[in-house]
Parts: structure tokens; sequence; C-alpha cells
């Protein structure tokens, strides 16, 4: 669970397999408290790691929360059709 | 090693923590000198805590270095005093912090308020239903102190650490919106509450629907930019997860770090000296008055620092093994029944029954900040007793805290724990499942006490403490009870599946539970039955005070943290107000 769950840098979770089989997002954006409240829409987005963020692959906000690319808004039947 | 003297200080606070960094903020506004000793390493959050870094699950739920590091002190542990205690070596049941600010760094920030049946458990108990509900071996008791007494405490602690909630009750009128079974509150929370999630409101639903009282939970995650008692700013909560276990990256969990500390380090006669482990608390040759205590830096070096008056503010653990390493009070002896320290060591019940869904999806990893909706109508005496075999009760609740996929995912009754068949099932139900947990009360026995183990050493040589415990039959009647409560919300909430977890029937160490370890050093009217008296002030040692979780006689079903800092906030008031001027047991 741990290594394929955790974060890529450390080795595991390659391409962060684990994160899109089950639609976790990684590190978490600051735009949540928006979500909160719409009840019954998934967030779906690409996923971000901790290793992403150090290879500069992702744009950051000011307080270095970074910004999500959203995906589909629908919810496949069986998560994420990336798996 | 012969101890270097240090310079004395008036008063020594041991431990940075809830408790320990009020108190220094507090007292050092007398102006006399304040040291605070902390064993952990100083954090500073703008270097320490920052994004992305927090955000790392693996780290901060499973290798943390903010724990406390248990390769050079843990505790041992057995179930029963026939068994031989074994020292736990990786966190599990519980995790003590290590670091400036300590364990309420990495809280959850959920912030309920004790009842005020939580305080007089014994002599309620009596006055409804007579002696003869006390279970047999039980050895609950009041605090000496009411929850009205400690009020406008609980009122300056919310005001300290930016509590956002709904009052249920405001001087005696229930409030709509609230929790009707709270206490009477003097004034509304500093904070407005927290909105309600999905899960929240198809639990609110439900259990509308069977007649109870759902609010919103109140959390000491900020739901506004809030300015507190110690003109900190504290940023808003972005209910990113990554919460309890973590530290915050925002400045939005209410904590030492976000609350205090920056207002505290700016005091001129304070001092914070970390890396330093007090080991002992010297006295004088009657044994009546502490000198001050012995510490070792983070070389082994000791030192010793003088001081007029001592509080031990530390984790529940450290607490009381510092009062039995030092010879402060009589430790307990559960076959005589006598001595107080290490007494009533209790913790606190879970139970759970987790929903499925098809359709639904939630979002789980959004939330933290102790996001919830709860039930208080089964909590402590909300509900009558008679005719059941048990005391005590738990608040029911949905919680998103931020459900990260280590140990976020929950899959069906039935389905294997690997391959194909459950890898479907996790990417199918992670977001589409939430739990109902029934977070119980848990009552002092005679058999569930704290001492030193006669094998097991610390690093320094030093015995570790010895912890002999098991669930209370009360207390696994208690949450069996509630648990089929929670089933029946469960199931009008209409999910495809359910599975029930009730609370093991023997307690094991191993699996997470809750960092809400209390008792060892209980507060009460007795000298008897109590380490200290209302005013958290040893009986036995007046220069010492002792303040933290070790205090309660036994648990309420609520979390224990905020508690502990509206103790802190108490026993201040009375060491100002009434210790500094007439120095001596207070009464």
């Amino acid at each position: 669970m741990e290594g394929f769950f955790g974060d890529p840098m450390y080795g595991g979770n390659r391409d962060k397999a684990g994160w899109r089989l089950v639609g976790f997002p990684g590190v978490a954006a600051a735009n949540y408290n928006e979500f909160l409240d719409k009840h019954n829409v998934a967030y779906r987005v690409e996923p971000v790691s901790i290793l992403d963020i150090q290879e500069n692959r992702v744009k950051l906000d000011a307080e270095g929360h970074p910004k999500h690319v959203m995906l589909n808004e629908q919810l496949p039947e069986g998560g994420n059709e990336a798996d | 090693m012969k101890p270097t003297k240090l310079k004395p200080v008036d008063i020594l606070v041991v431990g940075s923590g809830m408790a320990g960094s009020i108190l220094s903020m507090e007292l050092a506004g007398t102006g006399q000198k304040v040291l605070c000793l902390e064993r952990g390493r100083m954090v500073e959050p703008q270097h320490d805590f920052v994004m992305p870094y927090v955000h790392d699950e693996l780290k901060y739920d499973r290798h943390s270095d903010i724990f406390q590091n248990l390769s050079r002190e843990t505790i041992t542990f057995r179930n029963a005093p026939s068994e031989t205690a074994l020292p736990m070596r990786e966190m599990g049941s519980f995790k003590p912090g290590e670091c400036v600010g300590g364990t309420a760094v990495h809280w959850g920030t959920h912030a309920r308020r004790f009842l005020p049946w939580d305080f007089e458990v014994r002599s309620r108990t009596m006055e409804r239903y007579g002696a003869r509900m006390i279970p047999e071996g039980c050895t609950s008791q009041d605090w000496g102190l009411t929850y009205e007494e400690l009020e406008p405490y609980y009122d300056q602690f919310e005001h300290i650490y930016g509590v956002g909630g709904k009052a249920g009750n405001l001087n005696g009128e229930i409030q709509p919106g609230g929790n009707p079974f709270e206490g009477p509150r003097s004034r509304e929370y500093p904070n407005p509450p927290a909105g309600m999630t999905y899960t929240g409101t198809l639990f609110a639903q439900a259990a509308r629907s069977l007649g109870y009282s759902p609010h919103v939970n109140p959390t000491a995650s900020q739901t506004q930019a809030y300015v507190n008692l110690y003109k900190l700013m504290l940023g808003q909560c972005l209910r990113g997860g990554f919460c309890s276990s973590h530290a915050c990256a925002n400045g939005a969990k209410g904590s030492p770090l976000s609350a205090v500390m920056p207002a505290l380090m700016k005091q001129p006669n304070f001092e914070l000296r970390p890396l330093s482990n007090v080991i002992k608390v010297n006295l004088d040759s009657d044994k009546k008055r502490a000198t001050g205590v012995v510490y070792l830096d983070a070389q082994g070096r000791p030192f010793e620092q003088p001081a007029d008056l001592v509080v031990l503010a530390t984790y529940t653990f450290n607490n009381v093994r510092l009062l039995l390493l030092s010879g402060i009070g009589k430790p307990y002896d559960p076959v005589s029944n006598t001595g107080v320290v290490g007494r009533n060591y209790s913790y606190q019940t879970g139970g759970k029954v987790t929903l499925f869904f098809e359709d639904q999806v939630f979002n789980p990893f959004m939330g933290g900040g102790a996001r919830g909706t709860s039930i208080d109508d089964f909590n402590g005496d909300n509900f009558d007793h008679a005719g059941l075999d048990f005391i005590g009760g738990a608040y029911v609740s949905v919680s998103n805290s931020g459900a990260a996929p280590i140990k976020g995912i929950h899959v069906p009754s039935g389905i294997p724990k690997w391959g194909t068949d459950w890898k479907k099932a996790a990417a199918h139900y992670y977001q589409r499942n939430f739990t109902i947990s029934v977070h119980g009360g848990s009552q002092a026995m005679r058999t569930n006490y704290l001492d030193l183990d006669p094998t097991y050493r610390d690093a320094n040589g030093l015995p570790l403490l010895r912890m002999t415990f098991d669930w209370p039959e009360n207390d696994k009647k208690m949450s069996d009870w509630i648990l089929a409560k929670a089933v029946e919300i469960a199931r009008a909430a209409g999910p495809s599946k359910m599975a029930v977890h009730p609370l093991s029937r023997t307690y094991s160490i191993v699996p997470y539970q809750s960092t809400h370890n209390i008792g060892g050093a209980v507060m009460g009217a007795d000298p008897a039955t109590s380490a200290v008296n209302k005013y958290l002030q040893s009986w036995a040692v007046p220069n010492v005070f002792v303040v933290g979780g070790c205090a309660f006689p036994q648990n309420s079903a609520n979390g224990p943290t905020a508690t502990i800092g509206t103790l802190a906030c108490w026993a201040a008031d009375q060491i100002k107000d009434q210790y500094l001027r007439h120095p001596g047991p207070l009464g």
C-alpha cells in the first residue's frame, strides 16, 4: 500500500498509477472550498505529485499550491479509465 | 556526569505543546522569568512545513519526524496485570508528538467541549440511577471542577484557537442549528461553522429522519481568516486534507505554532529551550518542595535548572513518568487500590459502519480540519440509561478528514485484500464510500493504569513507562449499543452495501485508533484518589503543577485536545491569581 499509493518521489506509484486507479489528486490545490459544497460532482484532475513539482512540471500559485488540470467532469464507472 | 548548574528562573514549564505553550504565554504576562524546556527540536512552519512537502501521506502518516522517537524512548504495554509488558517499537494505536508545539502540531482540530456530565460522572450517575449503576471495578470519579467553572476558560481557549461552530445552547437557550446537548455557553463561537459536506448532508438527513439532532462539528481549522486573542493572524483553511497527523502549511490549523508561539517568542522575559529533555524534578530533603529540574541536552549532557515553580505540561505519558521518576506523589497500586500516580489511565473507544454507494461520488480527499457532522443524542448521559447495563456514551459522526489512499481506501466486506478484485473494488469505492463512526468515552478501571516498567529502559537508562490496559466491559457494551443506532442511521442513508466494524473485544496497541491517552495524574477533590487538586496543583509538592490529559479522571467521548487547552487556561489563572500571590497549597 505504501509503495503503490505513496508519492512517486519515493520510487513507487510509477506515473501515479495508484492515484490514477482510484482518482486521488495527490498534492491538493487551493480551490477545494469551492467544490466542497457541490454535492455529487466528481472532482477529476490530472494527479500532481511532489515529484512533479520538484521536476517543474506543474504550475503553482503564489503559496506553492499546484493548479490542477481538470479532466472530464463525469466520473465513468470503475473510476478513472487511465488504469 | 555531574549536572552543570544554571541560573535560577521563576517559573519553569516542561513541554511546549497544547498546555505548555498557553501556560508559558499566560505566565509570561506576569513579568516573571519564564523558561520552557522542550525535548523536541525547534520547528518553524515557514521552513519546516511548506507546500508541497507537507502533502506527503507516506511521511507524515507513517514515518514522521514530528512524532516521538521510539528508538530513544517508548512505553511498554500489556493488556492485564498478569501479563509481561513488551516495548512498543512502532507507532500504532496513538501518535504522541515530539517537536516544539508537541502533539498539537498534528492534531485533527475537532474542538468539541466536554459535556457537563463528563465532569461529574460518578455523582450524577449515582444521583440519577443509584450506586448500583456504577460498573464493578470502575474508578471513574468527579473532576472536582464543574463545567460551569470551566466555561469561561473554554471560551478563552476558543478565542485563542479560532474555533468555528454554531452554538447549540447560549446561556441556557437552545439555538437552532447547533448541538442542543452541549453545556450552556456564554457566547457564540469566534468563527462561523463550516459548511455541510455531501456526506454530512446525507448523514444529517438520515439522522433527522430518526429524530436526532445533527450539527456541524466545531473545528479549530479556521473557517475564515481570524485574528486571535494574542493578536495573531490565522489563515482560512483550504480543506486540502493532509491535516490530522500532518502539520499545516497554511497557518490555518489552530495549534501552538500558529496560535501561541509567534506571540510568546516576543515576550522579553520568556525563553524557549528546545532539545532539552527533562528527566527529573529535583525535590528538597523533606520532599515537599521542588527546587528545579535536571535535563539532558541533545548531546546527553546533564544540566540542573533551578526554579521556584515547576509546571509539568507534557503528554500524558511523560507527565506521569516524570512524577514517578521524581518521587512526587504515591505510585498507584492496583492490588491494594491505593496511591495516585498512574491511577485511572483511560482511552477512547471506537466502532464504525462504512457505507458503500454505486452512483454517488464524495471526493473523499477534500476536507480535513474536523470537517464533518455529528449527533450528540447518544453522548454522555444525554439519553436515559435506565434498563441499560452501561454508563457513558458516544457522539456519532461522519467526518471529511481528507482521505489519502494509503490508509483511506475502504472496500466492502468479502473483497480479497489484494489482487484484481481488490483493485477493481478500490477503484470503484474509494470515491463512493463514507464512514459513520461511534466515538465513545472510556471509563476508568482499577486494573487500567500506568507505572514504571521493571525491565525495559530508555536510551538514558531510565525505566520506561508501562501501560496496563484493556477495554472495560462497560465500554464494549456502550460502544456496541450505540453502534447499533449508527447502523440504523446508515441504513436510512440508503447505501448499496455496509461494513460494520464493532470495537475490538481486546484492546490492541497495533492499529491506529486515537491519540487520546488520558489519566494517570488525575485531578480531584480527595488526595487519596487524585494526584492534583482542582487547580492542577500537586497535593504532595505544592510548587509543582501538572497540566494535561493526564489530569482527566476518565475520558469523555469527545476528543481531549480542546479541554487540555482549556485546563491550561484555567491553571494559568489559578497560578497568576492565587499561587503567585500566596505560594503554597491552594484551596
